[in-house]
């Protein structure tokens, strides 16, 4: 090589990606040029791995020049893994020495999940989860990848995690197809692909702007607004309540709260009592993911 | 007369219309939303009266309710791939005009032109389930024409959008006709006699 | 011969070919009019008003030859005339319907062009109400504006209104009809509200209603809506127990148009317990007594429309 120290031989393979468990060999081959000047031969080559000499009954002289050394389980690599020689009299010299990862190829990413979240009135994300599978020791990179029939999308690239991805842009009524590619110098490795159309999939804003009027003694009557237009989804509501101070929680019975709507009259109310209400929504069929509980408001019945 | 249904067949095409109808429904909300912004954006009169634009396929058709199936099918799809390209073609000038500050326009035109592509293979997914493939797309693209001025090329797209928007009315409606089961037979009819 | 005035004109009326100096005698529906009224042999009617409309007569002074006859009608010339088109059977055809603010008191006659873009449609009369029309959709789904021109003209002037709209402006169904609400046993704060599509919507399949359903206990003055967008009927499950209800429902095209005005309103009041029958005489007669002061008999349910009988 051009460098100011001239090399006296190169191992191969050149700085090696092995997966754990496996065998491997590397060979020491010596220049030519080194030999004569040096009166040095394959025979004195010494591997290392950092500074622990590695037994000789792994190393093998396979001619003047070269020298190889294996190892049935990569296990018990480490780098650097460096040839070097012993001349006679002298000191040993390193000749060269390469790093050597050892790792795992990726497992098939499972328990692929998405979620769209519901960020506005009129933008929505999707985030997909997964299960990347066993460490790999290696630099693993893991892409959603997503498309329709006849559409494909850019891969979706998680940010400092290897477990999730947030997709910006959604349309509904549309089937998508999804999937997790995981990749690394050993291997790649993808997940079962999730049909489904995102609007199955939405965990909707909780209702906005609750209200609470007084009717009755015994009825007040909640007022919202919901955030989804009714051409995306229709909603239907979970509605607990409790006497300011109280711990437990009381519900409406769901199926009374099981269609779109944007009030509702609790009844059967103590006289005179301050109430807190909640209410959380999600979409009518039952499909989807319940929005969380809408911040609390209270109201006091009528003496 | 095209074979009785099978009732996987039967199933797919009342997926495909019921999809398709919301579809449209949220693709006219969003082209509406598109309009008022794109009026603002490119500093046009909102109640500006725009001519027929030529290449834009008119969602205006007479004796509607005496199309087959087909028909509809088929007159559908010949607009919604004018609409792709169009939109695409809009797309690109909008990015020449106005650039970074045009980003909100850009990504809200793109999101129509997704939905329109995706109605388009729902059409051309409901024509194949009539085994009728869907007819090649050469030659679909607008006809090449001369270079516009800027403001022709505003009104041009303001046209196509409100096109566009009409087009998403009847196809609704025309997904529904088809979603009709036949008289008598409780399936949704052969498409090539569906009223 | 009829002659048209307008209110407050000064009317002069000669008597036929009779000389200004002539004698003669006007009558007004038979009456003689005074002298006052007369130059020479002119009739002078200043600021005329409504109530002198009739029948003005001259007879010669002597020999009570009738020399000249008119009827006069006091009026206005037209006001520019409200018009109002409607598509309450989309996607047939609309309407147009006008009127005028105020009367003129004559005799009006109306004309009515319809315009889609360069085409002239016509526009058929209804026999009865006269002051309507109406058009069928030749096109759908058209962008181009229709321009409807109403012009009203009498024998005193002329005025005329325009009206430029798209065709789904103009779409508004009449109300949800047959609307009938029924309490559902043993549930005390349930009501079933059911109604069909307004008969005059042709398509209910392709063109599909939603429907907003507005209720409230007659003791309390705010309504409770919701919007329902398929269907037919809703069951609310949050009435106040024992509580008369009023319930009203207005239709729209799933996709187009405006409201429609609200239907007929019924009257329904949730099921409540049955008070509890005892075995023994003195037990029924002293529940009876007990529970009358406290238990009011469940108020019927109250149909205002007769044709929306509670569960018939």
């Amino acid at each position: 090589s051009s460098g100011l120290v001239q090399s006296c031989g190169h191992i191969i393979p050149e700085s090696p990606v092995l997966a754990l468990g496996s065998n491997f060999t590397a060979l020491c081959i010596l220049n030519e040029s080194c030999l004569d000047f040096g009166n040095i031969y394959a025979d004195q080559i010494i591997w290392k791995i950092k500074n622990r000499v590695v037994p000789k009954e792994q190393y093998r002289e396979i001619n003047r020049t070269v020298s190889s050394v294996t190892f049935n389980d990569t296990s018990s690599l480490a780098t650097p893994l460096t040839c070097n020689i012993l001349a006679d009299g002298q000191i040993e010299q390193n000749i060269y020495g390469i790093t050597v990862t050892v790792g795992l190829p990726p497992e098939k990413p499972k328990n692929l999940s998405c979620i769209v979240h519901q960020i506005t009135k009129l933008t929505y994300r999707m985030i997909c989860t997964w299960n990347p599978g066993r460490h790999t020791f290696l630099d693993t990179q893991f892409r959603v990848k997503y498309r329709w029939p006849q559409e494909n999308f850019p891969d979706c690239i998680p940010k400092d995690v290897n477990n999730s991805c947030t997709i910006p842009e959604v349309h509904f009524f549309v089937n998508l197809e999804i999937w997790v590619e995981a990749a690394n110098a050993l291997g790649k490795a993808e997940s079962d692909p999730l049909v489904l159309d995102p609007i199955d999939i939405v965990k909707p804003l909780p209702p906005q702007n609750l209200s609470v009027s007084a009717m009755l003694p015994t009825v007040l009557k909640l007022s919202w607004v919901n955030l989804i237009s009714i051409p995306v989804m229709k909603l239907k509501f979970n509605i607990r309540y409790r006497i300011v101070g109280d711990t437990n929680w009381m519900e409406i019975p769901s199926e009374d709260t099981a269609s779109p709507r944007t009030s509702f009259s609790v009844q059967g109310l103590q006289p005179y009592t301050e109430y807190a209400f909640s209410i959380r929504c999600m979409k009518e069929d039952g499909v989807g993911y319940w929005s969380e509980w809408s911040e609390k408001k209270t109201g006091i019945t009528r003496e | 007369m095209a074979g009785a249904d099978s009732p996987s067949t039967a199933l797919r095409r009342r997926d495909l219309c019921t999809r398709g109808i919301r579809l449209v429904g949220k693709m006219r909300s969003d082209v509406i939303d598109l309009l008022d912004t794109y009026v603002e954006r490119q500093g046009l009169d909102a109640s500006a009266s725009v001519a027929a634009v030529e290449g834009v396929p008119p969602a205006a058709v007479e004796r509607w309710d005496e199309q087959t199936g087909t028909q509809r099918l088929l007159e559908n799809l010949a607009a919604y791939r004018a609409f792709r390209a169009l939109l695409a073609q809009m797309l690109e000038e909008q990015r020449e005009q106005l650039g970074e500050a045009g980003a909100a326009l850009g990504r809200a035109l793109a999101a129509v032109l997704l939905q329109v592509s995706a109605f388009t293979y729902h059409l051309e997914e409901l024509l194949r389930l009539e085994s009728r493939s869907p007819p090649s797309e050469e030659g679909d693209g607008p006809p090449p024409r001369p270079p516009l001025s800027l403001f022709e090329q505003k009104l041009r797209g303001l046209g196509v959008l409100r096109e566009l928007a009409q087009w998403a009315l009847r196809s609704a409606r025309d997904l529904r006709q088809l979603a009709k089961p036949s008289p008598g037979t409780g399936s949704a009819p052969g498409l090539a006699e569906s009223p | 011969h009829m002659q048209y005035e307008r209110v407050g004109a000064d009317v002069t009326m000669k008597c036929g070919s009779m000389d200004w100096d002539a004698a003669v005698t006007w009558t007004a529906n038979g009456t003689d009019i005074d002298e006052s009224h007369l130059n020479g042999s002119y009739l002078i009617l200043k600021n005329v008003d409504l109530t002198q409309s009739g029948q003005y007569s001259c007879y010669e002074g002597s020999s009570w030859h009738l020399k000249y006859q008119t009827y006069l009608r006091v009026g206005t010339p037209p006001k520019e005339p409200v018009l109002m088109c409607r598509s309450n059977n989309y996607p047939k055809g609309f309407y147009c319907s006008w009127h005028l603010p105020t009367p003129t008191y004559i005799p009006n006659s109306f004309n009515i062009s319809v315009i889609h873009g360069t085409k002239e449609m016509i526009c058929e009369k209804d026999a009865v109400p006269k002051n309507r029309c109406h058009i069928r959709y030749l096109q759908l789904f058209s962008t181009v504006k229709y321009k409807v021109t109403l012009t009203v003209t009498n024998a005193l002037g002329k005025n005329f209104t325009t009206l430029t709209f798209d065709e789904v402006a103009i779409v508004k169904p009449d109300p949800p009809e047959s609307v009938v609400a029924k309490p559902v046993p043993n549930n005390p704060r349930r009501l079933e509200v059911s109604w069909q599509n307004p008969s005059s919507w042709p398509d209910p399949e392709s063109f599909p209603l939603k429907f907003f359903l507005r209720y409230r206990p007659l003791i309390l003055d705010q309504w409770q809506h919701v919007e329902l967008s398929d269907g037919t009927s809703h069951t609310i499950t949050d009435a106040y127990a024992g509580k008369e209800y009023i319930i009203q429902v207005a239709a729209k095209d799933n996709d187009i148009g405006t409201w429609s005005d609200w239907s007929v309103a019924v009257h329904a009041t949730p099921w409540t317990e049955e008070p509890k029958h005892l075995t023994t005489e003195a037990q029924i007669t002293e529940t009876t007594s007990a529970s009358t002061s406290s238990f009011m008999a469940p108020p019927t349910t109250k149909i205002c429309d007769k044709g929306a009988m509670v569960g018939s």
